[in-house]
């Protein structure tokens, strides 16, 4: 096509020209990638949680799946502050002291979590004063223990407490006109105050209980039912293994009586269970189906664990998405969260409103009436 | 700059105002989806805000609505009639206000109780439970008053009794229905709005007032359905001094945002606008709210915003692709633009070599571009445009070359007319140029000089004027004949009147300048004054007419002399000899003679010895004066000998003579090499002389007690032939060797025979023959002889016989 005269002048313009264009695509291709990628270094916020998923607290694992679709989400939104969430989930096996030793080996990392978050009354309460001593907040989910928000201001309670509880349970009977009651729960601070001050509203009312207890890894609750087969109505306190066995053990007894069980009852393991059908439970709004994100958000779950949207999924999930909305445009801080929970703050959550009246611990959340009717929760209005 | 940088410049330049235009459309086009979308959330926000205004307003009509059934009408109606009976209604309400603010809270007054379980409480709580769900009151204080103002029914606890003070009461009472912006409401731990309605019988008189708390929070917050579209989508309702009534975050009631710059954004009934909150871009638009009929609103805005990132992520996916493909085809460009730049530059490379190459002169030279793309045809017409350049500059060169050669040649003129002038007028002889006719057209100073003119004078003659009579047939001949063209030049010498009639010789040199046509133009004719040369020429002749005619009788005298004296000399030898025979008779008879002692004594010397010496000595003197006779007979012959000048053999030459003195080559014990020898043009016979002196000279003088060589050899050299006599003998001194060639000159004449005429004898055969002859010696070593002889050059055969002239004649 040409002559060879100017291959020397060609190939020292090319390399030159190579020159002058590689760097010019470097640069912008450059430029694209840092534009593509704001705030990509910075930090996540890290959110230790201690959560039970295996033991006797293992139907709590909603709270774990519900967490990390939360947080899923919020970070998809730009995290908080245009930081990601990023969960530390360690299983308690239900156990106090395996608790403990998690948050203690967590505290010894040099990217300790900026919050603490927990299931289950009994490894709440054993991690409250190592939050207190650490300065850091506990948040507790589906920890109904009374006297766990009063273990200092790092202690937060994010679920209904017994008392509202037992507010809610003291309408059901109400409701029944029943005067003698039955209670039987699980000998640990959570089953022992709700047996307590459920028996003392009771009494009150003119009433008479009789409350026997069972250990945490009970097998058999035929003595305990048969100390309260003759009464009206029996009031089951534990977890959801233990309810679902009382449940059970009540039916197979021939108890024809009214059953009211706590809110472990409200878990689809006890709802879906025959024998449940009928029992009255006091429970926390699964979720608002006025609002639209709770909703989508009740169809995401089930659609991506195939399993029954339950309350303490609601619990994590709002748990999440609360504390994220709460520190959006603040300092984020183990001592700034603490101040911004302690001024109180009203939200609208998955469940419904919840409020935490300034200087409180607790996060109250509104609990209803429901009755188990053929596998689902239907709410006395 | 070269032609690939522009390329490459012009597409950048090109390509970077492509991608600015694509980057000002994305981003116009941003900014009109901007415009779009804060319009869409405008309007979303005004009708979410009507949502909520309705939802408070149907709360207000449920409300007045269920309030005013019949039985409860009548129920308040009894409570009024209850009052009226009263003498003193103002004091029985104030006293059972007192017990009811003074009762504790957990233990109700027996009023209080009553009340709240009344028939009518029980429909407000009816009322109330209709709406509930979930738990949520829509009205957590809901309460009805008779005429009076005493409260006569509620769903819980009121805070008084008597309400017939309030303000809200009167207004009701007075307007039909009081508001009450939102607020914290501590009887039942609830945040809402109050609003109070005024409830007439059918007659229109007034009963009483009913008052209710409606609960806000819930009709916001499932107003955000209506920001379904966005997950980002987040709403603040504001009181109208910027206190927060409802936000989608975790908020404290009643919080303060007037301080915000977001706050003071929102200005006027609505807008929208991106702002930027927690170092985040959000969309934010606002509306207020307008109420609805008797619900005034309480100028509540509602701020809603939404992540610009969801908003515009659509837009940014957009940005992102007109970025990365802008700089992939700007890449892209860059490349075709260097591709396309490297194709133009070969191609242009190929026209600036081939340019170059043609401008260089090679004009065969023809580009081959494919294609048919421009430079396929700018490399056709640039091979047409060779081919015609080579026909130009082949007649471009012809002209520039007949153009050089006119300016060769008219330098050449003029440096030749300069030259010419300069020549003419300075030259040391005279130039004239003599038209055809002879007359002087122009003459130089120098022709004037010679021919005594002046210039003026001197050309208003012709040559034929001046020149001498004798000279000027010849002078018209050689002119007639240059006319004619027979001849081109001729030189002549001839002799010029001078104007002062002195007469002055000179050597003409003429020559024909013709014109185009050939006719003679005129003559240049070159005179140089040899009137001096001529005189001495003259002399010279004479004096060699004087020296042959003196060589001439010298000759005679010698040959007159050699042979008349060699007549008496012979008488003296014959009578010397008769002599010494008369001498031996004489002596045979003095023998015989009776002479005394003493006078034979005396006289037997005498003629034993005396005279026999004395007679030898004369034929001694006579041999020597008859060989020197000899010689110079010899010698004088020669000048008057005729020569024979052929083609010699002077190999066989030499052959001759060496045999022929072999004798005395033996005798000499001398070793005699003869080289291969050219041949020469001369007399054999006088060569044969000439190399059988010099050979006999060789032998003569040998060095004693040293073998003898003589070597003879010979060389062509520049036409002639060169041969070489050397011998290892005595060798000749340096101050003899200029005089060895003199006649009578011997070398040591006590130590060799000879008369000296030998080498004398070589010159005068060389004078004759056109020869040369040195000679290089060393004392003590030996001698050679060079004679240089006229070479045969083989074009003359012919025998050429020179009669024997004397060298002035010679050479005339």
């Amino acid at each position: 096509m040409i002559h060879a005269t100017s291959r020397v002048f060609l190939n020292h313009s090319g390399s030159a020209l190579l020159k002058i264009v590689i760097p010019i695509a470097l640069i912008l291709v450059a430029l694209i990638l840092v534009r593509g990628l704001p705030g990509s270094e910075k930090q996540p916020v890290r959110i230790g949680a201690i959560l039970s998923l295996s033991g006797s607290g293992s139907h709590l694992v909603d709270v774990r799946d519900a967490m990390v679709m939360a947080a899923e989400e919020v970070n998809a939104q730009g995290g908080i502050n245009n930081r990601k969430i990023k969960l530390i989930i360690a299983d308690s096996k239900s156990s106090p002291a395996e608790a403990e030793k998690i948050f203690l080996r967590l505290e010894q990392q040099k990217k300790s979590p900026l919050l603490y978050v927990s299931t289950l009354s009994s490894v709440g309460m054993a991690l409250a004063p190592l939050a207190a001593r650490h300065q850091v907040v506990l948040m507790g989910l589906v920890t109904s223990a009374p006297d766990f928000a009063e273990q200092g201001k790092y202690v937060f309670r994010d679920y209904t407490n017994s008392q509202e509880e037992i507010r809610v349970a003291q309408r059901i009977l109400d409701t029944l006109k029943v005067r003698q009651l039955g209670i039987v729960h699980l000998d640990d601070p959570y089953g022992n105050s709700v047996a307590k001050l459920l028996g003392q509203s009771f009494a009150a009312g003119g009433g008479s209980v009789t409350a026997v207890s069972f250990a945490n890894d009970v097998k058999d609750l035929t003595p305990e039912i048969e100390a309260v087969r003759t009464m009206p109505a029996v009031y089951l306190v534990g977890l959801v293994g233990h309810i679902r066995l009382a449940i059970r053990q009540l039916r197979q007894a021939g108890y024809s009586g009214h059953l009211i069980a706590a809110s472990g009852a409200a878990n689809p393991k006890v709802t879906e269970m025959a024998e449940a059908d009928g029992v009255y439970v006091a429970i926390p709004l699964v979720y608002n189906e006025d609002f639209l994100f709770a909703r989508q958000f009740k169809d995401k779950y089930q659609a991506r664990f195939g399993k029954p949207f339950s309350h303490q999924a609601a619990n994590g999930y709002g748990c999440v998405k609360m504390i994220a909305g709460l520190l959006e445009g603040n300092e984020v801080s183990r001592r700034n969260l603490q101040f911004l929970l302690s001024q109180g703050f009203l939200y609208s959550g998955v469940q419904g409103d919840y409020e935490l009246k300034a200087g409180s611990q607790e996060i109250i959340m509104p609990l209803y009436p429901a009755r188990i009717d053929q596998g689902q929760l239907r709410l006395n209005q | 700059m070269r032609t690939s940088w522009k390329i490459m410049a012009g597409f950048l330049v090109t390509l970077t105002l492509t991608a600015a235009l694509a980057f000002y459309a994305d981003f116009a086009s941003r900014r009109s989806l901007e415009e779009a979308i804060g319009h869409e959330l405008l309007i979303l926000a005004q009708e979410t805000m009507k949502r909520i205004d309705l939802a408070i307003y149907d709360r207000i009509m449920y409300v007045w609505n269920n309030a005013e059934q019949d039985w409860i009408l009548a129920f308040i109606a009894k409570s009024n009639q209850s009052f009226a009976a009263l003498d003193s209604p103002e004091d029985f309400m104030d006293r059972l206000d007192r017990d009811w603010i003074s009762a504790p809270e957990d233990t109700p007054s027996p009023l209080m109780g009553e009340i709240e379980d009344n028939e009518l409480s029980r429909g407000v709580r009816h009322i109330n439970s209709l709406l509930m769900k979930y738990g949520y009151s829509p009205f957590p204080e809901l309460f009805i008053t008779n005429r009076y103002g005493a409260v006569i029914a509620s769903s819980g606890r009121t805070r008084r009794y008597r309400q017939d003070k309030e303000l809200w009461w009167q207004t009701a009472r007075q307007q039909g229905i009081a508001l009450e912006d939102i607020a914290y409401h501590a009887p039942s731990d609830s945040y809402g709005i109050a609003v109070a309605l005024r409830l007439d019988d059918s007659d229109g008189n007034f009963l009483g007032v009913v008052k209710a708390i409606v609960n806000v929070g819930p009709l916001v917050k499932a107003s955000e359905i209506a920001f379904s579209r966005y997950q980002s989508t987040r709403i603040r309702l504001l009181t109208r001094d910027g206190k927060i009534i409802f936000r989608s975050r975790p908020y404290r009631f009643l919080q303060d945002f007037s301080d915000t710059d977001l706050f003071k954004r929102l200005e006027g009934g609505e807008g929208f606008f991106i702002g930027n909150e927690h170092n985040v871009q959000r969309f934010y638009s606002y509306a207020r709210s307008t109420g609805k009929e008797d619900y005034t609103g309480f100028g509540w805005i509602l701020l809603v915003s939404t992540d610009t990132d969801e908003v515009l992520a659509t837009a940014e996916v957009l940005h992102t692709r007109i970025a990365v493909v802008s700089i992939l085809l700007i890449m892209a460009g860059m490349v075709f633009a260097l591709v396309l730049s490297r194709t133009i530059n070969r191609s242009l490379a190929a026209l600036t070599a081939g340019a170059e190459r043609i401008g260089k002169g090679e004009f065969d030279f023809r580009m081959e571009l494919a294609g048919n793309d421009e430079f396929g045809q700018l490399a056709g017409a640039f091979n047409s445009m060779v081919s015609n350049l080579r026909e130009v500059t082949a007649s471009r060169d012809d002209l520039n070359a007949e153009i050089a050669e006119r300016n060769k040649a008219e330098k050449a003129l003029r440096e030749s007319e300069n030259r010419f002038r300069a020549t003419f007028e300075q030259a040391a002889v005279g130039i004239a140029l003599v038209s055809p006719q002879g007359g002087w057209l122009s003459v130089n100073r120098k022709l004037c000089a010679i021919v005594g003119y002046p210039e003026e004078r001197l050309r208003q003659l012709t040559f034929q004027d001046i020149t001498h009579p004798d000279d000027l047939d010849a002078d018209l001949e050689f002119h007639r004949q240059m006319l004619a063209g027979e001849i081109s030049t001729y030189s002549l010498e001839k002799r010029y009147i001078r104007l002062d009639g002195s007469l002055v010789w000179t050597n003409l040199t003429v020559s024909l300048v013709r014109d185009e046509d050939g006719v003679p133009a005129y003559f240049v004719s070159v005179i140089e004054d040899i009137d001096q040369r001529k005189k001495i020429e003259q002399e010279r002749d004479r004096l060699s007419l004087e020296l042959a005619r003196k060589n001439k009788e010298l000759e005679q005298i010698i040959y007159v002399t050699s042979h008349d004296l060699r007549s008496p000399l012979v008488n003296v030898q014959g009578f010397s000899k008769e002599l010494s025979a008369d001498i031996k008779s004489l002596l045979s008879l003095w023998q015989n003679l009776e002479i005394s002692a003493a006078i034979r004594q005396q006289a037997e010397p005498l003629m034993n010895n005396d005279i026999p010496e004395s007679l030898q000595f004369i034929e001694k003197g006579i041999s020597k004066m008859d060989a020197l006779l000899s010689g110079l007979l010899r010698l004088s012959r020669l000048g008057r000998a005729s020569l024979i000048l052929e083609e010699c053999d002077m190999n066989r030459l030499l052959a001759d003579i060496v045999t022929i003195t072999g004798f005395q080559i033996n005798e000499a014990g001398v070793e005699v090499i003869v080289d291969a020898l050219p041949t020469c043009l001369g007399d054999r016979e006088q060569l044969n002389q000439l190399f059988s002196n010099l050979l006999g000279n060789a032998l003569k003088y040998l060095e004693p007690g040293r073998p003898g060589r003589i070597r003879i050899s010979g060389v062509k050299d520049k036409g002639r032939s060169v041969y070489c006599v050397s011998d290892n003998g005595v060798g000749i001194a340096r101050e003899h060797q200029g005089k060895i060639f003199e006649i009578f000159h011997r070398l040591n004449p006590t130590a060799s025979e000879g008369e000296g005429l030998g080498l004398a004898i070589v010159n005068r055969i060389l004078d004759h023959l056109d020869g040369k002859i040195w000679v290089e010696s060393e004392e003590g070593k030996g001698s050679s002889f060079y004679v240089s002889l006229p070479g045969w050059t083989g074009g003359n055969r012919a025998r050429i016989v020179v009669a024997p002239l004397a060298k002035g004649e010679k050479e005339k």
